[in-house]
C-alpha cells in the first residue's frame, strides 16, 4: 500500500502547489476552488490508503518474491446475476428526466430507486 | 490470419523447448456469454459488460458518424442543400457530443472492464453490480440524448461543450437541451462510478507477484485515467445540474442578463473538459504501448518512463483548462501558455519511447501493428498542431476556426480510430477465440488512412484561410470550395473502409474457435487464460516475476531470457500441495477445484532446472 499512498499523496502535492500557485497569479476563483478540492479529495485518499496500510502492514500483492500459491483460498463471494443495476439505471434517468418532463415522472423514479436499493440490501444480506 | 510462427524469429535456437500457455490451460474452461436477453440484462460479469461496453460504443459510433455524413454532405458546396440550418446545429452538437461521451470514453471504460482484471491475475471488477449499473446508466443515458432529435425544437443545438446563454432558456428553450443535459449527467456518473471500481480494482485486487511496477502500461493508463475522471466528471455533473435549474428552477448560475457568469461555466467545463481529451486518449496509448512490444519482438522501453510520462500527463491535463479560453481575454495568458507546452514533454517521452521500442526490433506488421503505426502518424500530427495552439498569440487567430477541427480531429479522433481498430484485431482472438482475416484487415487499414488524411487534413488550411466552425454554409472565397469537397470525399472513403472490416467481423464470427490461449505470443496476463477467458478468469497462472509474466514464461527454459526470477518461481511451486487456486478465486463448487498441471522445469539432482524431458540444460 506503500506505492499507492504515495501516488494519492503526490495528487495532493501537485494539487496544492499549483493551487497556491494559482491563487498568486490569478484572480479567478473558479480554478482556485476546483485545484484546492482536488487536493482534498487527493488527501482523502492518500490518508485512507496510508491508514489502510499502517493498520494491515505489507500485503502480498507488493512483495516481489510472492507466488500465486501463497495466498490460496477463497477469500470472498461475487454476486450472482442481478436485475437490480437495470432497474436502478431505469430509476435514475426517470428521476432526472422528471425535471424537464414533470415532477410525477420523479415520484416514479424515486420509488423505483428506492425498492430496487431496499432489495439490493437484502440480496447483500443473504 | 495464422498465427505468429514461432521458429521465425527464433533464429538458430531450438524452438522445442520454447514453452506454450496452452500447456496449462484447459481448453473445457472457456467462458461462455449470456445466451439469452435475461442472461444480458441481468449479467454482472466484467467480460460480458466489457463486450457490451465496446458493441454499445461502436452503435454510437455508427450513429456519431451518420451525423458527421450529414455535416459533410451540408459542406461539400456552398449553399444550403442538406439540412437547415438549425437542423445542422442539432447535428454538428449531437455528433461531438456522441463521439465524445458516447463513444470514446465509454470504449475506453470497455477496455478497463474486460482487460484490467485479466492483465492483473483478478476474477473480476470489485463490485460488478456497481459496474454493471454503471453500463446500464450509460446505455440508457445514451439514448436520452438521441431521443433529443424526436423533441419539439430538435436535438440541443449548442456545440457539445454548450456555452451559456446560448445553452439557458433564453438561446435554447427546447426539450432537446434538457434531455442532452440529463443525458450528460447520467454517463458522466456512470464514469465516475467505473472510475471508482478500476481504481478499487487495481489497488486492492492485484494476484501475488503482480506489484504496481509490474502492471501492463495499458492497466496503468487506465488507472490514471480513472484518477483523472474521479476528479473532472463530478465537476461537470456539478455544473450540468446547475445549468439545469438555471433552465427550470430560475437559479442565477450562468444566465449574464440575470447576473449570472458564463465565464463560470467555461472555467467549469474546461475543468472537466481538457482533462476530458486525455481520459479519451490514455487508454488508446496504453493499447500501443501494448501491441508494438509485441510486434517489435521487444520489451516496452522505458517501462517506468512511460508510467511518470503518464502520471505528469494526468496531473498537467488538469491544470491547462483555460487554454481553451483564451479568446475570453478573462484568463492568465502566461499560466496557461506554460502549463501546455509543458504538456508536450511527457507526451514527447511517450512518442520517444514507442520508438524506442520499435527501433532494431524484428518488426512484423500485422494487422494490429499496422492500425498501432497508424496511431503514431495521426497522433504526432495532432500533437503538433496542438503545440501551436497552446500559444496564445497563434490561438488568438485560430481559435473557432476549422484548424482547431482539424487539430482534434487529428488528436483524438485519429488516436481513438486508428488504436481502437489495433485494440479490436489485436484482442479479437482472446475474446473470440478465433481470428480476423488479415488480408481484409490490410485493405481495411489503407482506405481508413487515405480516407481519414482527405477528411482532415484541409481543415489545416480552411481555418488558416479563416473558414469558421459550427456554420452550415460558407462563401465560396479562398480554397473553401476546393478542400470542403476534398474533406467530404474523403469522408466517402472513410465510410467506405468499414465495408472490409464489416466483412471481416462476419467471418471472423463464423466457423470454429482454432486460437489457442496466445495467439500472438505476447507479453501480458490475459494471454494465459483461455480465448476467450473461463468465468471468473483464471484456472491457473504463471509465476510473475516482470510486466511480462506469459513471455518469461514462453522462454523459461533459456537462460539470461526473460525475468531472472521465473525459474525459481517454478521450482518453488514444487513444494505446494497441487491443489492451489490464485488468489480471490471464485468457485461455485469448491470440489472442482482446478489445478495446476503439469510443470515444464523440474530440478534435476543437482538441484539445476532440466526441462521436461529431464535433460540437463
Amino acid at each position: 500500500m506503500r506505492l499507492e499512498t504515495l501516488l494519492w499523496s503526490g495528487v495532493t502535492v501537485y494539487f496544492g502547489v499549483i493551487g497556491v500557485i494559482y491563487l498568486f497569479v490569478s484572480d479567478d476563483p473558479v480554478g482556485v476552488s476546483v485545484l484546492l478540492s482536488a487536493t482534498g479529495l487527493g488527501g482523502l485518499v492518500a490518508g485512507w490508503s496510508w491508514d489502510w496500510g499502517r493498520r494491515h502492514g505489507e500485503r502480498i500483492e507488493d512483495q516481489a518474491e510472492a507466488d500465486a500459491s501463497d495466498a490460496t483460498g477463497i477469500v470472498g463471494v461475487y454476486p450472482t446475476e442481478s436485475l437490480r443495476p437495470v432497474a436502478l439505471a431505469v430509476g435514475s434517468t426517470a428521476l432526472l428526466l422528471g425535471i424537464p418532463l414533470g415532477s410525477w415522472l420523479s415520484m416514479i423514479g424515486l420509488a423505483i430507486i428506492a425498492s430496487q436499493v431496499m432489495l439490493l440490501v437484502r440480496d447483500l444480506d443473504t | 490470419m495464422t498465427a505468429i510462427d514461432p521458429e521465425r524469429r527464433l533464429g538458430d535456437r531450438d524452438a522445442d523447448r520454447l514453452v506454450s500457455v496452452d500447456e496449462f490451460v484447459d481448453e473445457s474452461h472457456r467462458g461462455r456469454l449470456p445466451r439469452s436477453v435475461t442472461g444480458w440484462l441481468t449479467t454482472t460479469d466484467h467480460k460480458a459488460l466489457g463486450i457490451a461496453y465496446i458493441v454499445t460504443s461502436m452503435v454510437f459510433l455508427a450513429i456519431g458518424g451518420l451525423l458527421a455524413g450529414i455535416i459533410r454532405a451540408e459542406l461539400a458546396q456552398p449553399g444550403i442543400q442538406v439540412v437547415s440550418e438549425q437542423t445542422y446545429n442539432g447535428v454538428f452538437t449531437i455528433h461531438g457530443s456522441v463521439m465524445v461521451y458516447l463513444f470514446a470514453v465509454p470504449f475506453g471504460f470497455g477496455l478497463a472492464n474486460y482487460l484490467v482484471p485479466l492483465q492483473i491475475g483478478a476474477p473480476d471488477l470489485a463490485f460488478p453490480r456497481l459496474n454493471a449499473f454503471s453500463y446500464w446508466l450509460y446505455v440508457i443515458g445514451g439514448a436520452v440524448m438521441i431521443l433529443g432529435f424526436l423533441s419539439d425544437g430538435g436535438a440541443a443545438a449548442f456545440g457539445w461543450f454548450a456555452y451559456p446563454p446560448l445553452s439557458g432558456m433564453s438561446g435554447s428553450p427546447g426539450l432537446g437541451a434538457d434531455l442532452w443535459i440529463v443525458s450528460i449527467i447520467l454517463t458522466g456518473t456512470s464514469g465516475t462510478l467505473t472510475a471508482v471500481n478500476v481504481i478499487t480494482t487495481v489497488t486492492m485486487m492485484r494476484t501475488p507477484g503482480m506489484t504496481l511496477f509490474r502492471m501492463p502500461i495499458l492497466t496503468w493508463n487506465l488507472f490514471i485515467t480513472a484518477f483523472m475522471v474521479l476528479l473532472a466528471f463530478p465537476v461537470l455533473s456539478g455544473a450540468l445540474v446547475m445549468l439545469e435549474a438555471d433552465r427550470q428552477f430560475g437559479t442565477n448560475f450562468f444566465e449574464p442578463v440575470r447576473g449570472g457568469s458564463p465565464i463560470l461555466w467555461q472555467h467549469l467545463f474546461w475543468f472537466f473538459g481538457h482533462p476530458e481529451v486525455y481520459i479519451v486518449a490514455l487508454p488508446f496509448f496504453g493499447v500501443v504501448s501494448e501491441i508494438l512490444p509485441v510486434f517489435s519482438r521487444r520489451p516496452i522501453f522505458g517501462y517506468k518512463g512511460l508510467v511518470l510520462a503518464t502520471l505528469a500527463i494526468g496531473a498537467l491535463s488538469t491544470s491547462v483548462w483555460a487554454h481553451h479560453m483564451f479568446v475570453t481575454g478573462s484568463v492568465v495568458l502566461p499560466f496557461f501558455a506554460l502549463t501546455s507546452f509543458l504538456i508536450a514533454v511527457p507526451t514527447g517521452v511517450k512518442v520517444f519511447n514507442w520508438i524506442g521500442t520499435m527501433w532494431e526490433g524484428s518488426l512484423s506488421f500485422e494487422a494490429p501493428m499496422k492500425f498501432a503505426l497508424g496511431f503514431l502518424v495521426t497522433f504526432v500530427g495532432g500533437g503538433i498542431t496542438g503545440v501551436m495552439l497552446a500559444s496564445p498569440t497563434l490561438d488568438f487567430h485560430l481559435s473557432d476556426s476549422y484548424f482547431v477541427v482539424g487539430h482534434f480531429h487529428y488528436v483524438m479522433g485519429g488516436t481513438v480510430i486508428f488504436a481502437m481498430f489495433a485494440a479490436i484485431y489485436f484482442w479479437w482472438p482472446k475474446v473470440t477465440g478465433r481470428m480476423l482475416s488479415e488480408r481484409l484487415a490490410t485493405v481495411h487499414f489503407w482506405l481508413l488512412m487515405v480516407g481519414f488524411n482527405m477528411t482532415f487534413f484541409g481543415m489545416h488550411i480552411l481555418g488558416r484561410q479563416g473558414m469558421p466552425r459550427r456554420v452550415a454554409d460558407y462563401e465560396p472565397i479562398g480554397s473553401f470550395e476546393f478542400w470542403n469537397m476534398v474533406s467530404s470525399v474523403g469522408f466517402v472513403v472513410l465510410t467506405a473502409s468499414m465495408v472490409p472490416f464489416l466483412i471481416a467481423l462476419v467471418k471472423g464470427l463464423r466457423g470454429p474457435r482454432t486460437v489457442g490461449a496466445d495467439p500472438w505470443h505476447a507479453n501480458s496476463l490475459e494471454w494465459a487464460a483461455t480465448s476467450p477467458p473461463p468465468e471468473h478468469n483464471f484456472t491457473w497462472l504463471p509465476p510473475i516475476r516482470s510486466e511480462r509474466p506469459v513471455f518469461d514464461l514462453r522462454w523459461i527454459n533459456y537462460e539470461k531470457i526473460g525475468a531472472s526470477g521465473s525459474a525459481d518461481a517454478w521450482e518453488a511451486r514444487q513444494h505446494h500441495d497441487d491443489h492451489w487456486l490464485p488468489l480471490h478465486q471464485w468457485s461455485r463448487d469448491p470440489d472442482e477445484e482446478p489445478t495446476a498441471e503439469q510443470r515444464p522445469v523440474i530440478p534435476d539432482h543437482d538441484g539445476r532446472p532440466t526441462d521436461e524431458s529431464g535433460e540437463s540444460r
